[in-house]
């Protein structure tokens, strides 16, 4: 047995992959958001990692998202594009994409969400699916939380 | 240091060997394995397996003589004369706990005291604090000086007449101080405690000699150095465990059974409860060989150049702050990068050039914590890495900054 070339060119990188390094340098939404009417937090316990997700919902959408982290770039690029993306979203059609990631990361077949393609090169790094699935965590938290008031 | 290659050449482990790309840095959390390991596991269960201290037939009888043997070796390779004062645990984690539940809970009491250091490892640190909650005893923690050694003058001043431990490693497992053991184990004595010792990044490093370091008692675990996973030691003075109540019930812990009441075994057996690992204590002992047949003192010397060498060159890149700079370190480096770079990342981009690294707090959250971080980047190197490998990670790191440049 030998080992897999550590640079085989066929090994799909994150840290290779345009999409997320530019929201990982330049990320989109991250401040507070005192407007906010939701607020969700989650918290990577083995590595102290934390993300904090505010929302402004109405009528059912997300009508703005913001996020604050303290974590490595896959955490923050995912947050990234999670808020940039989500405006427009109903609540359950948040869940639904918070829980197709989380299904999409571990399964082949599943597809990631229209817009999070480029999560797709993080299925080869087991190790970083919960870096992945930290912003999702604190938006479900968000919209499973009664209104701030 | 001879630029041919390591001391324990890559060939002796067959997983180094058959990975020639791997670099592997991180034997701090678990060494790899030599063949003579494997093969004395193997020999054990082809030609000796039996359950020892049972069985009149000729098979038990020869692996009881072999799990004996086993200890005898391990003993001989601490320095320790008498080889009954080593009870065989799962590891680090499991000898610590049990020398806390078995003399914590009978010689601790309410307003006596438990003195850790900010250095420890969660194994050294969790089985006190939770002992001091249950006996109602106050657990205090001794700080460091900013070069993540242990602060001596203040131990001292915590070391108070009603304190029953001092517990404190041997070598930092996140930044890799090796404490002034002697010094720390005095300060215990001089107020009548324990000084108990976390051998688990001292053991595949350098002599261990208890008499030397003047502890009370030391535990290591074998898979960090070079044995198998899931054995371990607990050694302590003899009059120490003599004192000790089991802290397990079962067979082979016991020298008579009745409704009544069980007479216990003598030490260390009433320590080991059940059928023992005795393959696992068998590939210890091989380890320990093989540490002997390298040579102790030649282990400590090309680990030291090849630490003096990894840190200079670390240091020499501009962006990477080492994270612990004690005087006397063993060859452990921890680091973080600057432009806001998370060593999660950092441990990733190097594991796609083939590089094994460690990120976190390596199990030591109070330590890593208080010399400012979130977590750290850590390399650990044993007698098997090569000053080509430190300028691997070197290269590894410039594609780090290269890509979060």
């Amino acid at each position: 047995m030998t080992s897999p070339d550590p640079t085989s060119p066929t090994d799909p990188s994150p840290y290779a992959n345009a999409v997320l390094l530019d929201h990982a340098r330049h990320p989109r939404g991250r401040g507070a958001m005192s407007r906010a009417t939701h607020r969700g937090r989650a918290e990577n316990v083995l590595c102290g990692d934390t993300v904090d997700v505010s929302l402004v919902v109405e009528d059912d959408r997300v009508r703005a998202a913001a996020f604050e982290a303290t974590g490595c770039a896959i955490v923050v690029a995912v947050a990234s594009m999670l808020v940039e993306r989500a405006e427009g979203w109903t609540v359950a059609g948040a869940r639904e994409r918070a829980a197709a990631v989380a299904a999409a990361l571990v399964d082949g077949t599943v597809a990631f969400p229209e817009g999070f393609e480029a999560l797709t090169d993080l299925r080869a790094l087991a190790t970083r699916h919960a870096c992945a699935l930290l912003p999702w965590k604190a938006l479900g938290r968000a919209i499973a939380e009664p209104p701030a008031s | 240091m001879s630029a041919a290659g390591p001391i324990a050449p890559r060939a002796d482990f067959p997983l180094l060997a058959a990975q020639p790309a791997l670099r592997y840095l991180d034997s701090a959390a678990t060494s790899q394995k030599p063949r003579v390991v494997l093969d004395a596991m193997r020999r054990y269960y082809e030609t000796e397996n039996a359950n020892p201290h049972r069985g009149a037939y000729a098979l038990a009888a020869a692996a009881t003589v072999a799990y004996a043997r086993a200890r005898e070796t391990i003993a001989r390779f601490l320095g320790a004369d008498d080889a009954e004062t080593l009870v065989f645990t799962r590891g680090t984690t499991e000898s610590i706990n049990l020398l806390a539940a078995a003399w914590g809970r009978a010689n601790v009491c309410a307003g006596d005291r438990i003195v850790v250091t900010r250095l420890e490892h969660h194994a050294n640190f969790v089985p006190w604090q939770q002992l001091a909650i249950e006996q109602g005893a106050e657990f205090r923690i001794c700080e460091l000086t900013p070069d993540g050694e242990v602060d001596l003058d203040q131990l001292r001043a915590l070391a108070t007449p009603n304190t029953k431990v001092v517990a404190f490693g041997h070598v930092s497992n996140a930044i890799g101080t090796i404490n002034a053991v002697p010094d720390i184990a005095a300060i215990a004595h001089r107020v009548g405690a324990i000084a108990v010792c976390d051998g688990a990044q001292g053991a595949p490093h350098m002599r261990v000699e208890f008499d030397r370091l003047g502890v009370d008692a030391y535990a290591f675990s074998g898979h960090k150095m070079f044995g198998p996973t899931g054995i371990g030691v607990l050694w302590a003075r003899r009059e120490l465990l003599e004192a000790m109540p089991p802290h397990q019930g079962g067979g082979d812990m016991i020298l008579s059974v009745s409704f009544e009441r069980s007479t216990y075994n003598e030490v260390p057996y009433r320590f080991e409860a059940g059928t023992p690992h005795i393959a696992g204590a068998i590939g210890l002992a091989a380890a320990a060989r093989y540490m002997d047949s390298v040579g102790l003192d030649r282990i400590a010397t090309y680990e030291g150049e090849l630490l003096a060498y990894a840190t200079r060159a670390l240091s020499a890149i501009p962006e990477v702050t080492l994270v612990g700079t004690a005087p006397v370190k063993a060859s452990v480096l921890s680091f973080v990068m600057g432009k806001g770079i998370h060593p999660h990342d950092i441990g990733s981009i190097l594991d796609q050039e083939g590089i094994a690294i460690r990120a976190g707090f390596h199990c030591a959250q109070p330590v890593v914590e208080r010399l400012g971080h979130a977590a750290t980047a850590r390399a650990s190197l044993a007698f098997y890495n090569t000053r080509t490998e430190v300028d691997r990670l070197v290269a590894g790191l410039a594609k780090v900054l290269e890509i979060f440049g």
